[in-house]
């Protein structure tokens, strides 16, 4: 692409933009928002950790990574009527949701400011703006608007209907507000009693949660199934203890919300080598395989229980106390204190120094509980890339019976060869070096079956051979 | 085509480095430099390439269906047609479970563990009973009346009974419309999410999600309404109908129970109440 037509291409969508935003302040009266806009609000790296057959085509975010299970077979093999044959592995990210966090119930943000269920003021959130005052936790509710958007797939359908990707919809798949479950955490014990085993160990309970927030925000992956952010995920409601800030108690609602949505079977489970034919339905939520990307008014990612200071972007320095320089100076104060040592416990001098380092943090922005604010929820995606499918081989038949050679005999056998070679150096424990070989072999393999595409004609009685046997393409 | 190959040249490279790494000889690595042409790659950014596809879509029609999906969708929700119950009766339910295999948790030495590689300690053992409401008042739960919304005499008496405002009382209809219901009568109506009408045992309607204290401390009182009804009945059932040896307006609420019941059970109580269990000291 010239670099003329990559700038004309940003002006038309800072153009696009521009336009999005002279309507920020429509909307029903209280409800404002902004029209949702693909070419605006996506950030286009989180689409980064893009593998095939194993080797790393397009690295993943630094400051997000790429989760271990997200690893499909090399080679694999997948039942799908004539698309039944053997691929390679791929593995890749789609923006494939919109999730909008509501302070006011009904008030769908990302679509201009529209409140659709005028009923439900009652619920709606009494989320402060900004970070809680210390010793003022207080329950937080929001409501949660999931649409289905995938963008890329819509945009991009020649590129990813080879990975069964395209779903090509744009609808909400769910409100929070008519859900009574969500609204009530009783109802939503009753219907997942789990809670109580979390309730009967209590402080257990929290030291998990607090292992956990602080292995992944050093870049572990670690998910006990039973935490959100940095609390309890239980229950699977809509409330949360505001212990943190209003970002933080976002995505545990939103992690609530997803963990209810895999017990129901709308949120599968999209990465592992069961999964790497199709999402498979797994009632345990695996959290790592979204990425979590406020397109709205900033652009900020994450991604399961990392703490917020991380995120990057929201921080702002906004007080005379929150002051870069004083911060390292605070923080180098503790240098040869030991946070371990119980013959020594920490001094007031230490605990006031705690709290002034604590206090000098920056303070974060808060844009998700604006009601504008709402995010693009990046999903990590699969897909057995089809070299050899049973369609291929029937065409290829086909067109050696038309044509009465015997040349494509001979090449159909060779292609077997090749499928079972890439498969042996794959499995290889060398395969990391290897792997370039099944590369090679998967373009070679690629080029081969391009090369025996059939005309219009055999199409016709191909189509014809699987509808009377009954397989749909 | 996806631009995702690599040029066979830097293929080459990377697997005589690969040889050097693996060869069994004692040496010191060193740079071996490049052999023949390094070619930069031809095919464009994927990224750029998915940003210019995106940018040349044309989005209205998506965006407008996104916005009517919205506006469609209490109106798209799913109909339960549940029957409409014959006789006034509660149906019991204990809402605990009894856990089938020992539950682990996490926990780091403070002085000598790793948040990396936490060791596991018992957190529940196997054969414990667990209740998530056995120690709440009975009275601060909220209760749901759930009716049919496209049978004209229910929606006539969940109006009525919406009029009453009840305190801690919702309503969620299992058919019709929620959307206009909840603007006219200026209050959320529910609709059941999937799976709850089996949880809560939830078999004809209208019904009354309700309770119980003393002896069914920590069970559901799930009362069928035979129409017609009255206000007064639906408020008689609010901790389960009373029967013989259960007269709950003479009970106290939340009197502590033991944590050891049996299983989860579900029995009728109207017709022919289920003997009560007694608390366990």
């Amino acid at each position: 692409m010239s670099l003329i037509s990559f700038l004309r291409n940003a002006a038309v969508a800072v153009g696009l933009s521009l336009a999005a935003a002279t309507h920020a302040v429509a909307g029903t009266p209280g409800c404002v928002g902004k029209m949702w806009n693909p070419i605006g609000d996506l950030d286009f790296r989180l689409m980064g950790g893009i593998k095939i057959v194993g080797i790393k085509m397009m690295n993943a975010p630094s400051a997000l990574g790429e989760p271990p299970n997200h690893n499909p077979k090399p080679v694999c093999f997948c039942k799908d009527g004539l698309q039944t044959g053997f691929g390679l592995g791929l593995s890749f990210w789609m923006p494939s949701y919109i999730n909008d966090v509501a302070r006011q119930a009904g008030c769908m943000g990302f679509l201009n400011g529209l409140n659709i269920l005028p009923g439900f003021m009652s619920q709606s959130s009494g989320q402060e703006y900004n970070h809680h005052s210390q010793a003022k936790d207080g329950v937080t509710n929001m409501q949660i608007h999931w649409a289905y958007a995938d963008v890329t797939a819509i945009a991009g359908k020649a590129l990813f209907e080879k990975c069964n990707a395209v779903t090509g919809s744009m609808q909400i798949a769910y409100l929070t507000e008519p859900d009574f479950i969500f609204q009530n955490d009783v109802y939503s014990a009753i219907m997942t009693p789990q809670v109580a085993l979390l309730a009967a160990v209590p402080l257990l309970s929290q030291m998990t949660c607090a292992y956990e927030s602080i292995a992944n925000t050093l870049g572990d992956w670690q998910d006990w199934g039973v935490c959100g952010w940095k609390g309890s995920r239980m229950p699977l409601s809509g409330n949360t203890i505001a212990k943190d800030s209003a970002q933080v108690s976002n995505m545990d609602i939103t992690i609530k919300y997803l963990t209810r949505s895999a017990m129901m079977g709308t949120t599968m489970r999209t990465m592992g080598k069961d999964a790497t034919c199709r999402p498979v339905y797994s009632p345990f939520y695996d959290p790592f395989q979204h990425r979590y990307q406020w397109a709205y008014p900033g652009k900020v990612s994450t991604r399961f229980n990392i703490d917020m200071i991380r995120w990057g972007m929201f921080i702002k320095d906004t007080s005379s106390a929150a002051n870069m320089m004083s911060l390292g100076s605070n923080a180098g104060q503790f240098a040869n204190i030991s946070p371990v040592n119980v013959d020594a416990p920490p001094s007031g001098n230490a605990l006031g120094m705690a709290e002034n380092l604590v206090k000098s943090l920056p303070k974060p922005l808060n844009y998700p509980s604006k009601e504008a604010g709402y995010m693009q929820v990046w999903e990590a995606r699969q897909c057995c890339l089809m070299v050899l499918t049973v369609e291929s081989v029937i065409r290829m038949i086909l067109e050696n019976l038309a044509t009465m050679g015997n040349g494509l005999v001979a090449e159909l056998y060779a292609m077997y060869n090749l499928v079972d070679t890439v498969y042996t150096i794959v499995t290889d424990p060398i395969g990391a070096a290897l792997g370039f070989v099944g590369d090679l072999i998967g373009e070679g393999l690629g080029q081969l079956a391009d090369a025996t595409g059939l005309s219009g004609t055999f199409k016709d009685i191909t189509s014809g051979i699987g509808e009377s046997l009954g397989v749909g393409s | 085509m996806l631009s995702l190959r690599l040029k066979p040249l830097v293929a080459a490279a990377a697997l005589m480095t690969a040889g050097f790494m693996v060869t069994p000889t004692l040496g010191v690595a060193k740079d071996l430099g490049i052999e023949g042409t390094v070619y930069e790659p031809i095919e464009e950014d994927f990224r750029i390439m998915l940003m210019r596809l995106i940018a040349r879509q044309d989005w209205t029609q998506h965006t407008e269906a996104l916005e009517q999906s919205a506006k469609d969708y209490t109106k798209n929700l799913p109909d339960y047609f549940l029957p409409r119950a014959t006789s006034t009766q509660t149906i019991w339910k204990d809402v605990g479970i009894v856990t089938t295999e020992d539950i682990t948790m996490p926990w780091v030495d403070g002085e000598t563990g790793s948040v990396f590689e936490p060791e596991q300690v018992l957190a529940i053992s196997a054969g414990t009973y667990l209740n998530p409401i056995a120690e709440m008042p009975a009275a601060a739960i909220e209760r749901l009346f759930v009716f049919d919304a496209t049978d004209p005499e229910q929606m006539a008496f969940a109006r009525e009974l919406m009029l009453e405002n009840i305190p801690q009382l919702s309503f969620m209809l299992v058919a019709g419309d929620l959307g206009p219901i909840a603007k006219e009568m200026n209050r959320p109506i529910y609709h059941p999410a999937p799976a709850m009408l089996e949880r809560f045992e939830l078999k004809a309607v209208p019904s009354l999600v309700g309770f119980g204290k003393g002896p069914h401390q920590g069970h559901m009182a799930v009362t069928q309404f035979a129409m017609p009804t009255t206000v007064e009945t639906v408020k008689s059932a609010w901790f389960g109908l009373a029967y013989s040896g259960y007269t709950p307006d003479e009970i106290v609420d939340f009197e502590s129970v033991s944590t050891r019941h049996s299983p989860e059970t579900s029995s009728s109580s109207s017709d022919a109440p289920a003997q009560p269990k007694e608390p366990q000291p």
